[in-house]
């Protein structure tokens, strides 16, 4: 093996020590001591085996789920989860997602440095997914890698740059400032849902009631909503099937006992790749701020989606609710014209749709928050539909990407780069 | 070593957010202490001397042991960290040391 081979193959042709470099790198950067440096390189890699280990475990789960649903209604039901998918792509695809993360940030970087988008992506995990999604369409176009991770790299950078940069009117009239910005990929949904509200008129603002305040404590907890969601839906759809066809499944076990199980496997799983992205992120975007705070001067923040819960935690449940309600209608419609439905996710709809909630209700009252959230939830389960052809290179996939911005992008970058082709 | 743990819905936005800040005004005071972030699962599975999240995220935590935990109702501003941090009694006892 020569040099070359050596690191193409040995060194970055493993995503677990690419992932480990880059921290490395932004450990050295920040000037940390020794100790530090093995301590982050270390655990950054351990994050990335992790999120392998609790792919395996959702993914299992999850087609077992998937083969209830269409034994039982006679449909493929996909999942929009952006951790199970992100796992999942990362097993075959981790050099070019590494790379392409890479490159994003740098380039990013370099927009915030040089033009008037000030806007620095702080969302980490969210940056890992959109770029998890573009190495599964490029790669589909059958690319050559260092394609892949250039142009899935600028398409990451300013996807990074222009997701707060289209929300921050919106923002604006939320916060009232320019303080942060939005740095979550759901802006089309957020953009649609600020447009839609600002057609109605803002009245005064209602008190939280007490039974509102029970159910968001309970949505706070999301191992616990994803186990019992898991779980309803999986005995809802083992009952159309007859038992003796669950016990023929499942060797010979009750559906009532296999929910259970599959429910906490699958809760398991997530749990894992949380804590693998945890550890993964909780490295790599310290060094990115760092390095951002040094060379960007008056850069502005775009943070996680739940900051803008604390400006009308009434809203953001309602939104959660309506979206929700907005996307099993989808489903429904969905259900009448193919065979492929998406199931709407109660994480993406409980934190988009909670956002686009407070967005509506800050611009267009009650009445903007109502009909806002409901076009909102239709709209972001709807969407996915467009790109499930579009991830088949990553193989028979039961879980798919949930926010807005995924869809838009993917497909944008699809076609953009088939017309070049 | 004191432990602060940081907790946020899923552990991974938020509450890293809220730990930089934490750390910055740690390094700011010259104070060593180990810090952590987490999804709220998992929160009392670390023996933490102080809990910090927005509050209505705290609000919903049902914890075993008696522990101070400090509910936030800005997450993004700094000076209004500090304040809170300042005010809590595990930081009172720590800086009179």
């Amino acid at each position: 093996m020569n040099a070359t081979q050596m690191i193409s193959k040995g060194l970055l042709g493993e995503p677990a020590l690419l992932l480990g470099l880059i921290a490395f790198v932004g450990l050295l950067l920040q000037k940390q001591p020794f100790q530090r440096l093995i301590h982050g390189t270390i655990k950054t890699m351990l994050g990335y085996t992790l999120l392998q280990i609790g792919a395996n475990a959702a993914g299992s789960s999850l087609s077992n789920l998937s083969a209830v649903i269409q034994k039982g209604f006679q449909i493929i039901g996909i999942i929009p989860h952006n951790e199970t998918i992100t796992a999942l792509a990362q097993i075959n695809y981790g050099e070019e997602i590494a790379l392409i993360m890479l490159v994003g940030m740098i380039v990013h970087l370099m927009i915030a440095r040089f033009t008037r988008i000030k806007y620095i992506f702080l969302t980490g995990h969210h940056m890992l997914f959109m770029a998890s999604l573009l190495a599964g369409v490029l790669v589909s176009m059958s690319m050559p890698m260092w394609q892949v991770m250039v142009a899935g790299g600028i398409v990451l950078a300013f996807s990074m740059s222009l997701a707060p940069l289209i929300t921050q009117p919106y923002i604006r009239r939320v916060t009232g400032n320019d303080d942060f910005a939005m740095g979550h990929f759901n802006s089309v949904g957020y953009v649609l849902s600020g447009f839609v509200a600002s057609w109605f008129k803002k009245g005064p603002e209602p008190p939280e009631s007490k039974g509102l305040q029970k159910l968001r404590s309970f949505f706070q907890d999301h191992m616990v909503v994803i186990t019992v969601f898991t779980f309803v839906l999986f005995l809802f759809s083992g009952l159309f099937i007859s038992p003796g066809g669950t016990r023929e499944m499942f060797s010979g076990r009750h559906i009532l006992v296999v929910s259970l199980i599959q429910a906490t496997w699958f809760a398991g799983g997530c749990y894992v790749i949380l804590a693998g992205v945890r550890m993964l992120l909780s490295e790599i975007v310290p060094a990115f701020k760092g390095i951002a705070d040094q060379i960007v001067p008056g850069a502005i923040p775009a943070l996680d989606c739940p900051v803008l819960f604390k400006f009308s935690p009434f809203a953001a449940m309602i939104g959660f609710l309506l979206s929700f309600t907005g996307g099993l209608a989808a489903m429904v419609v969905l259900l009448q014209v193919q065979y492929t439905v998406i199931i709407p996710g109660v994480i993406p709809h409980f934190f988009s749709g909670g956002a686009a909630g407070v967005i509506a209700y800050k611009i267009g009252g009650r009445k903007g928050l109502i009909v806002s959230s409901l076009i909102h939830g239709f709209a972001i389960t709807l969407l996915p539909t467009v790109l499930i052809p579009l991830l088949s290179n990553l193989g028979y996939l039961r879980a798919t990407f949930a926010d807005s911005d995924f869809s838009v992008i993917g497909v944008l970058v699809h076609e953009l780069f088939s017309w070049f082709k | 070593m004191k432990k602060i743990i940081v907790a946020c819905n899923s552990g991974l936005g938020t509450s890293l957010m809220i730990r930089l800040n934490v750390e910055a005004l740690l390094k700011e005071w010259g104070l060593k202490a180990w810090v952590e972030h987490t999804d709220i699962s998992s929160v009392d599975t670390f023996d933490a001397d102080l809990i910090i999240g927005s509050n209505y995220v705290m609000e919903s935590l049902q914890l075993a042991k008696d522990v101070e935990v400090i509910g936030l109702d800005d997450i993004t501003d700094r000076q209004y960290l500090k304040s809170r941090l300042l005010g809590s009694e595990t930081f009172k006892q720590w800086l009179a040391m």
